[in-house]
């Protein structure tokens, strides 16, 4: 590869060794799934504004996200084929709730995509599963991939999350060295153009440094936890 | 004689005499230095992670040729373009003539400083194309027509009595002075833009190298919104921004909030790579990445090149006495406070260097830089710089007599003496405050206090049997 600005940059750079130094200790660490990383998670969702379930079984989970919406008066919700693989339960509950559910692909030609995200856009609750759940931030790792909608947890005002025990890690430092030890982490990044990190609600603190949530974003996330494995 | 411009002058004097401003910087760089130092000390290992923080900038700047080209490698192997800007022209031109030939009206941005540093948004409305900031903080001062004046809180300056009457003008939005409420304006026009936009602009907080991966930070969520929405995502990054490894990559990440607004993590963290993917429903058809050098390259392997390792957090602005006085406008650049003073003249903008003087190189910003950058040095070498290319030949004469004399103790005592009566006749009250000849210039930014008695070296001899 070879271009004036490469060709600038190889000229002028020392190549000199910086010895990295000792690794600094994990944020935070625990057995994935463990009390501890519950605990902590538990903690960290409060202090970022998730509100979160625990529930013992896949389909409580389903069942509390559809009370959720219904309490709520939700009529559209918005969700992708990536969830709907996880929690195969999911559609048919909220169908049978009598909710409108979105879930597909959108065009790729620029007229229908228009389209379609307008739908989208109308959508008072998007539903998404994690791929895991970092507990000392508080942050829900959610991938796009085949059928991982980007929109589902973005357009919305509502964001509902499912994340299974066993996917509760202590930090993102131990996501990424398991998933860099099994191949995972290549994998996501061949399949999936989008990973995105949400901790908490869209918020902003532009005006007078005052916080206000939603300002983009879903102004609010709720998770719901499930003890048992999938 | 190192003083500022008037240009320069006249916008330090600005800043001090706007109360409002004051106000509000006092307020959110006490709450950000706050934050900062509550997140930094819930952090384990906290110091030991900014040492790798650093180390980990330092051997990308020393080999950023190899993670440059394995970056640009990576991204075009996942299908996004590659655009090499050398200069600010090339970067605005590419950009231009892509929007240009897709027949392109109008484009959503989020924040980027690259981009208010090659002056994209002027370039893109010059070629007709409108361009609109969904950063609420820089919508705000897009619509009244100002630059920001803080890297992460842009409109800081602005008071809700302001923001309110911008968007009643701008928005038609019925007068309030709930911030809630002018929230829920900007959400409202700005969700038709991110729809409306077929194409969205983003700034780049880290390249990985070795995936071709795209890091953002953002709270609001406009990040995500222009990365994923419009049908052409264009990425502006600096060519230092690039970093070897996933891992490296989340080490910065444990710095770069908690530094910043003292948040353990932004509330989106997106990793992008490539466009949308086969099987993917939605995500941008179109990835262009644009690496930007104007300037950059020219300061490897210099002592200055330290700088590039800065990760834009926007903790030394917060830190810095002489930032929290003036405010971010009266450094008149792109990057203001003082990692802004060493940055601007490396990127040859306007003539940045004599921001190297508003310093009091008092060292609080590199104490809070998470990458340790020697700030204080730094602005010293670009002194110096300025210094021996443009003194006059009278001050350097002069200057090298003084570095005779202070090496004569005789002489440094007769003239210490003479130049003390000549103070005391020449001050008023107590203060220098407007000296004679070349002294003025000096003292039109600085008062100088006249001394009251004897000299010390005279004070000292008169006591030296006290005390022995």
């Amino acid at each position: 590869m070879s271009h004036p600005v490469l060709e600038a940059v190889r000229r002028r750079v020392t190549h000199r060794q910086v010895p990295l130094g000792p690794a600094p200790a994990l944020p935070f660490d625990a057995p994935p799934g463990s009390e501890a990383v519950i605990q902590r998670l538990w903690a960290s969702w409060a202090e970022v504004g998730v509100h979160a379930f625990r529930c013992a079984t896949e389909a409580e989970a389903i069942r509390g996200v559809v009370a959720w919406l219904r309490e709520r008066q939700i009529r559209q919700v918005l969700t992708d084929a990536r969830t709907a693989r996880s929690y195969p339960g999911l559609i048919p509950a909220l169908e049978d709730a009598g909710l409108a559910v979105m879930s597909g692909t959108l065009p790729r030609e620029e007229g229908p995509r228009y389209l379609g995200l307008g739908r989208w856009a109308t959508a008072e609750a998007g539903i998404t599963e994690a791929v895991a759940a970092f507990a000392d931030t508080g942050t829900i790792w959610v991938m796009g991939g085949l059928g991982g909608a980007r929109c589902a947890s973005l357009l919305p005002p509502v964001h509902l999350a499912l994340i299974r025990r066993a996917q509760v890690y202590p930090c993102m430092a131990a996501w990424l060295r398991e998933a860099r030890a099994s191949g995972a982490l290549m994998e996501w990044v061949e399949e999936s153009s989008a990973m995105i990190a949400i901790t908490g609600p869209s918020r902003t603190s532009d005006i007078e440094k005052v916080l206000t949530l939603g300002v983009h974003g879903p102004k609010e996330v709720i998770a719901f936890l499930i003890e048992e494995a999938g | 004689m190192s003083t500022p411009s008037p240009a320069f002058r006249a916008r330090i004097r600005e800043g001090l005499g706007n109360a409002v401003l004051q106000e509000a910087l006092g307020r959110a760089t006490r709450s950000f230095l706050i934050s900062r130092l509550k997140a930094l000390s819930d952090l384990p290992d906290a110091e030991t992670v900014r040492d790798r923080a650093r180390a980990i900038r330092a051997h990308t700047i020393a080999h950023l040729d190899r993670y440059l080209e394995q970056f640009a490698q990576e991204v075009e192997r996942h299908g996004g373009k590659v655009f090499w800007a050398a200069t600010a022209r090339e970067a605005c031109d590419y950009i231009v003539s892509l929007a240009r030939s897709r027949g392109i009206p109008m484009v959503a941005k989020s924040k980027s400083m690259v981009s208010e540093e090659i002056g994209l948004n002027h370039t893109l409305e010059a070629a007709g194309i409108r361009v609109v900031e969904t950063d609420l903080g820089e919508f705000i001062i897009q619509l009244a027509g100002e630059r920001p004046s803080h890297i992460i809180t842009p409109a800081i300056h602005k008071r809700r009595e302001d923001v309110s009457q911008i968007f009643q003008k701008h928005l038609g939005m019925p007068p309030t002075h709930e911030i809630s409420e002018m929230t829920a304006a900007a959400r409202r026009a700005l969700r038709q833009v991110f729809l409306d936009a077929r194409m969205g602009i983003s700034g780049v907080n880290f390249g990985i190298a070795e995936t071709g991966t795209l890091v953002l930070v953002t709270n609001e969520g406009n990040g995500r919104m222009v990365t994923t929405l419009p049908p052409i995502h264009v990425a502006l990054m600096g060519i230092e921004r690039v970093v070897p490894t996933w891992e490296d990559t989340e080490i910065l990440l444990r710095v770069l909030a908690r530094s910043a607004t003292g948040q353990a993590l932004t509330a989106y963290t997106s990793f992008l790579t490539g466009p949308r993917r086969r099987g993917e429903p939605d995500g941008p058809e179109e990835l262009h990445v644009v690496l930007v050098d104007n300037g950059r390259s020219r300061w490897l392997g210099t002592p200055l090149e330290e700088a590039l390792y800065c990760i834009r957090c926007g903790a030394c602005l917060n830190a810095c006495p002489v930032y929290q006085a003036i405010g971010g406008h009266a450094y008149g650049s792109v990057y203001p406070g003082p990692i802004g003073s060493i940055v601007t003249p490396m990127l040859g903008e306007g003539n940045g260097a004599e921001l190297a003087y508003a310093s009091s190189l008092c060292g609080a910003c590199q104490e809070v830089c998470p990458v340790r950058i020697a700030i204080p040095d730094l602005l010293v070498r670009w002194r110096q710089m300025r210094a021996g290319s443009l003194l006059p030949a009278w001050e350097r004469l002069g200057l090298r007599g003084y570095a005779w004399a202070a090496r004569h103790p005789s002489v440094w005592a007769r003239i210490g003496r003479w130049a003390m009566a000549l103070l005391r006749r020449i001050g008023r009250e107590g203060w220098l405050r407007r000296g004679p000849g070349p002294l003025r210039a000096w003292t039109a930014v600085r008062d100088f206090p006249v001394p009251r008695r004897s000299a010390f070296r005279d004070w000292w001899a008169s006591r030296k049997g006290d005390h022995r």
